[in-house]
């Protein structure tokens, strides 16, 4: 367990950061991955992730794949770093963007989950503050979203209809080209 | 089997709060992000809060052209500083920010703001006012979607035509652009007439040099001081001579301080059943077919005329370069199902063209003013409100769908 007080473990390399999901479960993830989120990071910097990080709001089953695509865009990070500062050659660059096509198909497989899913996954991710992912889960349901009706968009997101008859459909009236 | 329940398990599925509803109604399309607006009345006040307005990243703007998005009027009535960008079918407010490109001045009271010129999405505005006697000029071209505007130098005085050149890139207002003065002059030492321009860019920041180009055609000078028709990176207009209707073309090579101006000639026929027409009579409006698509450009000239508007056209032929304007009108439009024609035979005057939307701005006596749709043919009344052509200063204009944002009249 990772003690954020002690001197040569902060020097250590891959500090490690205890995760516990709302169902208990342990997840141990390195200090680069965890920082991923703006939560955990404000989290490490204060000092307070002794004895693990109490996520009460995100699952284990969630959390793992939270955790996935940390890992996976930690490392595409550092990648980045590295090429700015040791490599420029071509040789490298092709590296790059065939590391930079392999996250574009990561995420892609990634966001391959029914939309409870996704929906959990959207919550974790602005509950943890993790950018890119929110990002790359919202588009996936706006995406998805397109042609729906408003009918089908309540039923979509559990909203409660609150207009009447009348005022649905002098809002159709005033809009007409978004409903045809 | 194991798979199975624990998917059940997942369902029903998690709320999502409705911040993050926004967040991904944000990053959909126009017509998505409307729909969402109609799901519920909290939604839909979000969405049409401005301050949503900063989060939207609209996507597959580029597939949906949405014609009646794109034409409005923008709205100063007289008497108070409220500017309102008015829908053009049904004479609703888009918006009714404060001021929207005509700064409100306190304590100068006597400023007068006009809008000069309009084009995708922009409006080049002339404010005229007096500081402690001494009067001053500022010209300025704004979007009065997202409120940003730009100062521009005011350059030489001259008397004729604003016009506004809209491009691609970044600038001040989002947009770069250019801004013509266009005046007919007439050669003080060969007595031809010839036209006269200067160009603003907002790349360069600076106006350029005058350029005067000859005419080929001893035309009167007020129909070049009308709103010129651009299409196909050309300055178009109609104007007369004693004997005939001609549609002036003019090139212009900025860069190289350059212009060219070619006549086309249209047939006797139209020379015949229209004679000799005055420019401010505005009867007559260049204009695009709704075919034109590309570099296929075919230009038409609407007549008014009584109750009906007709229609005529030019057809460019394979590759060459002159347009063949036909013998008689192709189409004629009748107004008087919407317009009661009855009252004011003869008199309703063709204002505006709008290039995007394919529709003509149209005034009738009595100040109504009505929208014709060229591609359905529909004509549109503008309901009375408190704007017509006395009590209001107006700008016919149009949006460009990438600065659309949502406003809605029925909130809650």
């Amino acid at each position: 367990m990772a003690s954020a007080g002690s001197g040569d473990e902060k020097a250590a390399a891959a500090a490690m950061i205890t995760l516990i999901s709302s169902d208990n479960e342990k997840f141990e993830v390195t200090e680069a991955t965890a920082t991923l989120s703006q939560t955990i990071r404000h989290m490490i910097e204060d000092g307070c992730t002794d004895g693990g990080v109490p996520l009460p709001n995100v699952t284990s089953k969630i959390l793992a794949r939270v955790i996935e695509y940390c890992k996976k865009h930690a490392t595409a990070a550092a990648g980045e770093e590295g090429s700015s500062s040791s490599f420029s050659d071509a040789a490298f660059l092709e590296v790059d963007r065939a590391f930079l096509e392999e996250l574009e198909e990561f995420d892609d497989a990634f966001l391959e989950v029914d939309r409870a899913t996704l929906f959990d996954l959207i919550l974790a991710a602005n509950y943890l503050d993790i950018k890119g992912l929110l990002n790359l889960t919202c588009q996936k349901v706006a995406d998805s979203v397109k042609g729906k009706t408003p009918e089908q968009i309540r039923e979509m997101y559990n909203i409660v209809n609150d207009l009447t008859p009348e005022e649905e459909a002098e809002i159709r009236r005033e809009t007409q080209w978004a409903f045809e | 089997m194991r798979k199975r329940s624990r998917r059940g398990s997942s369902s029903p599925p998690s709320q999502l709060p409705l911040d993050l509803i926004l967040e991904i109604a944000a990053r959909s399309d126009p017509a998505t992000l409307v729909r969402c607006a109609a799901a519920c009345k909290d939604l839909r006040r979000h969405v049409a809060d401005p301050a949503f307005r900063t989060r939207l990243r609209l996507r597959h703007a580029d597939h949906c052209f949405v014609a009646s998005l794109l034409r409005g009027h923008l709205v100063e009535t007289r008497g108070d500083d409220n500017q309102h960008l008015v829908r053009y079918d049904t004479g609703r407010r888009l918006a009714a920010a404060g001021s929207l490109c005509f700064p409100s001045d306190s304590g100068e009271p006597s400023r007068l703001h006009e809008p000069m010129a309009a084009r995708d999405g922009l409006v080049l505005v002339r404010t005229t006012g007096s500081k402690q006697n001494v009067k001053e000029e500022e010209l300025r071209v704004c979007s009065p979607a997202t409120g940003r505007s730009q100062i521009i130098p005011r350059g030489a005085t001259f008397h004729g035509q604003y016009v506004l050149l809209v491009g691609d890139g970044g600038g001040g207002v989002g947009r770069a652009f250019q801004v013509l003065k266009v005046s007919p002059v007439l050669s003080r030492r060969s007595r031809h007439r010839c036209l006269q321009i200067q160009t603003f860019s907002s790349v360069h920041g600076a106006w350029g040099p005058r350029i005067r180009v000859r005419a080929p055609h001893d035309v009167h000078g007020g129909w070049l001081r009308r709103t010129p028709l651009v299409a196909n990176e050309a300055l178009y207009w109609l104007c007369r001579s004693d004997t005939s209707y001609y549609v002036f073309k003019l090139k212009l090579d900025v860069r190289a301080a350059a212009a060219e101006v070619t006549a086309t000639k249209l047939p006797a026929s139209f020379h015949g059943a229209q004679g000799m027409a005055a420019a401010g009579r505005k009867n007559m409006l260049l204009a695009t077919m709704p075919a034109s698509c590309g570099n296929q450009l075919c230009l038409c000239v609407l007549v008014a005329d009584g109750g009906n508007i007709s229609v005529w056209s030019s057809q460019s032929r394979g590759g060459s370069p002159a347009a063949r304007w036909s013998e008689r009108p192709e189409a004629v439009i009748k107004i008087g199902a919407v317009m009661d024609p009855t009252s004011w035979v003869g008199r309703c005057r063709l204002e505006w063209f709008a290039e995007r939307s394919g529709v003509v701005l149209m005034v009738a006596p009595g100040s109504q003013y009505f929208w014709l749709d060229l591609r359905s043919r529909q004509i549109f009344r503008w309901p009375l409100g408190p704007w017509t052509v006395e009590s209001a200063m107006n700008c016919p204009y149009e949006m460009d769908l990438s600065s659309w944002v949502p406003t809605f009249c029925i909130s809650f």
